[in-house]
């Protein structure tokens, strides 16, 4: 799993890069201008199921996640390290990459499924 | 001759990260990841139900629009906030390389380019909200 650090090294720069442009942004709208009606319809069914059945979207989406996910999987491993908390680093690693990886199929398997 | 038993190793705290306020705002960046991750899990939930249709969909709507939740979701973008604020301005610029085609580019170019992409990004995920 560390042998693998160059690729976590680098999806954990380009996730972090694109959850920095993305993340405010789409929580304001979808966790407060939607719900609280600032942005009329903007998370309503009809308006998400129009714009994620294009498949450019559902691309986008599942990248913008799935990087994401990475990301802070990324800084998840070396957490516990943090906190002098007495966990193998190998161990970290492993759950924190592959629980990323587990989620982003999830991710891609429910945005493909729409 | 060995130095394993002579090397010192300095005592290390699990409060080590209050001693110092920029310790602290590692931190506190380092713990946005497990409130990012909350975040996109129950982004996750969200679109699932969206797939099994309105009925479901709209019930959790409606969970999303209770206080309680809206005061999770401001946990969410303060978080979201501390990541994309400490990366654009203060890591990115540190890490990207001083001179590009023989041209020294100051920091401060690259974080206001930086934050300029941020706030296009941002404007771009507005209006395919809205208009779509």
């Amino acid at each position: 799993m560390q042998k693998l650090e160059p690729m976590w090294w680098a999806l954990f720069s380009v996730g972090g890069t694109i959850a920095a442009f993305v993340l405010p942004a789409l929580i304001f709208v979808n966790n407060f201008a939607g719900p609280l009606g600032w942005l009329e319809d903007a998370v309503a069914y009809d308006n998400l199921i129009s714009l994620l059945g294009n498949p450019i979207s559902k691309l986008v989406l599942i990248v913008v996640l799935s990087t994401t996910l990475f990301h802070v999987g990324h800084r998840i491993a070396t957490l516990p390290a943090d906190f002098k908390l007495p966990v193998p680093k190998t161990l970290a690693s492993a759950v924190s990459h592959l629980g990323a990886l587990a989620l982003s199929i999830v991710a891609a398997i429910a945005i493909l499924g729409l | 001759m060995s130095t394993a038993g002579r090397t010192y190793k300095r005592p290390m705290t699990r409060t080590w990260w209050l001693r110092n306020p920029r310790y602290t705002l590692f931190m506190l960046r380092e713990l946005t990841a497990v409130l990012i991750l909350a975040f996109v899990v129950l982004y996750l939930v969200q679109l699932a139900r969206l797939g099994s249709g309105q009925a479901s969909y709209d019930g959790f709507l409606q969970l999303m629009e209770s206080p309680l939740w809206i005061a999770l979701h401001l946990i969410f973008l303060l978080a979201a906030l501390l990541h994309s604020v400490t990366w654009v301005i203060m890591l990115v610029p540190r890490a990207m390389p001083e001179y590009v085609l023989g041209m020294r580019v100051p920091q401060v170019a690259i974080a206001a380019g930086g934050l300029a992409a941020w706030i296009a990004v941002s404007a771009i995920i507005v209006i395919a909200f809205s208009v779509s």
